[in-house]
């Protein structure tokens, strides 16, 4: 087995970050909560990311050119997405929810509407010029190696001179431990967390509760 | 509704006040071309999808996503709007 080589995502890499996104979203479960919120299947979910990620629109989570993908033996086996957020001005919810807005078609927006009041209560905030760590996925037969660690130092080399905030940092449903055991070992820690007890959150995503971890930038 | 028509910023802003003020659920919303996000109560990701989508249907056009993601203010939107309009 060869080392692994970091490199910027390519439209090439496409199907891997679908699978990356869905896999992270789903955590030890196998909910799909844009599946749930917008009525949708998942292969109808994967067309609709990929044509979403081909916007590439940059500080948000939908975007080939904030991911970084772990290639082994010349195949791609993890992948990490990362940005500045409000780097340009505008919060990155602010942005996937323009991104949504142009894919999701408008009958199925209105009827998630109905689902907007409950997944409120889940709103974490991230802040201005910290480094946003998501969809992290390493593919299961190369876990244990270290390359979820080596692609997050990755991301912070590429963005730490663009990031004033000085720290970074990752929203996760709370369920999902070994992604909680991952950012530890890498220096996060706990900084918030929301619950609901809503039955309606309970249904449509993976957990009702996220977590906040945050770190310092410096020193790696 | 306006009586005058879509040519200006200011008549793009008087029908975007009632899809304001129902969305935000605030009658005494003043929707002025430097409004943010940042200074509207509930105006979150999810209420800015149910934005988009009000606005869209209201003037019968699609926003292009490179304009939308660019949208600092309202002025912005309008700006979008009226060249949705004249296209």
């Amino acid at each position: 087995m060869s080392e692994a080589l970091i490199r910027p995502a390519t439209v090439a890499d496409l199907p891997f970050l679908v699978e990356a996104i869905c896999q992270a979203e789903k955590g030890p479960s196998e909910v799909l909560s844009y599946c749930n919120i917008f009525g949708i299947d998942e292969p109808e979910l994967r067309a609709l990311l990929s044509a979403m990620l081909r916007e590439d629109i940059e500080g948000q989570e939908l975007c080939i050119s904030d991911f970084l993908i772990a290639e082994q033996d010349g195949r791609s086996v993890a992948a990490c997405c990362a940005w500045v957020e409000a780097n340009a001005g505008v919060a990155s919810t602010l942005l996937k929810a323009s991104v949504l807005a142009q894919f999701i078609a408008p009958a199925r927006m209105a009827q998630a509407q109905q689902y907007f009041s409950a997944l409120k209560e889940l709103y974490l905030p991230r802040a201005a010029g910290a480094v946003q760590i998501e969809s992290v996925f390493v593919a299961k037969e190369v876990r244990g190696r270290g390359l979820a660690q080596q692609l997050i130092t990755a991301q912070f080399k590429r963005l730490r001179p663009q990031a004033p905030a000085g720290v970074a940092q990752v929203i996760l449903a709370a369920n999902n431990h070994a992604a909680m055991a991952t950012y530890t070992r890498c220096g996060f820690v706990v900084v918030g967390q929301r619950n609901s007890e809503s039955q309606v959150v309970a249904r449509l995503l993976p957990s009702a509760s996220k977590i906040l971890m945050q770190r310092p930038l410096n020193g790696e | 509704m306006t009586d005058h028509p879509r040519n200006s910023e200011q008549a793009i802003l008087e029908e975007l006040t009632p899809i304001f003020r129902q969305l935000f659920q605030n009658d005494a919303l003043i929707v002025s071309s430097t409004l943010t996000a940042s200074d509207v109560e509930g105006w979150d990701s999810l209420t800015h999808m149910s934005l988009i989508v009000a606005v869209e249907e209201h003037f019968k056009i699609k926003f292009k996503l490179r304009d939308v993601v660019k949208f600092n203010n309202v002025g912005d939107m309008c700006k979008a709007v009226l060249a949705s309009l004249r296209s």
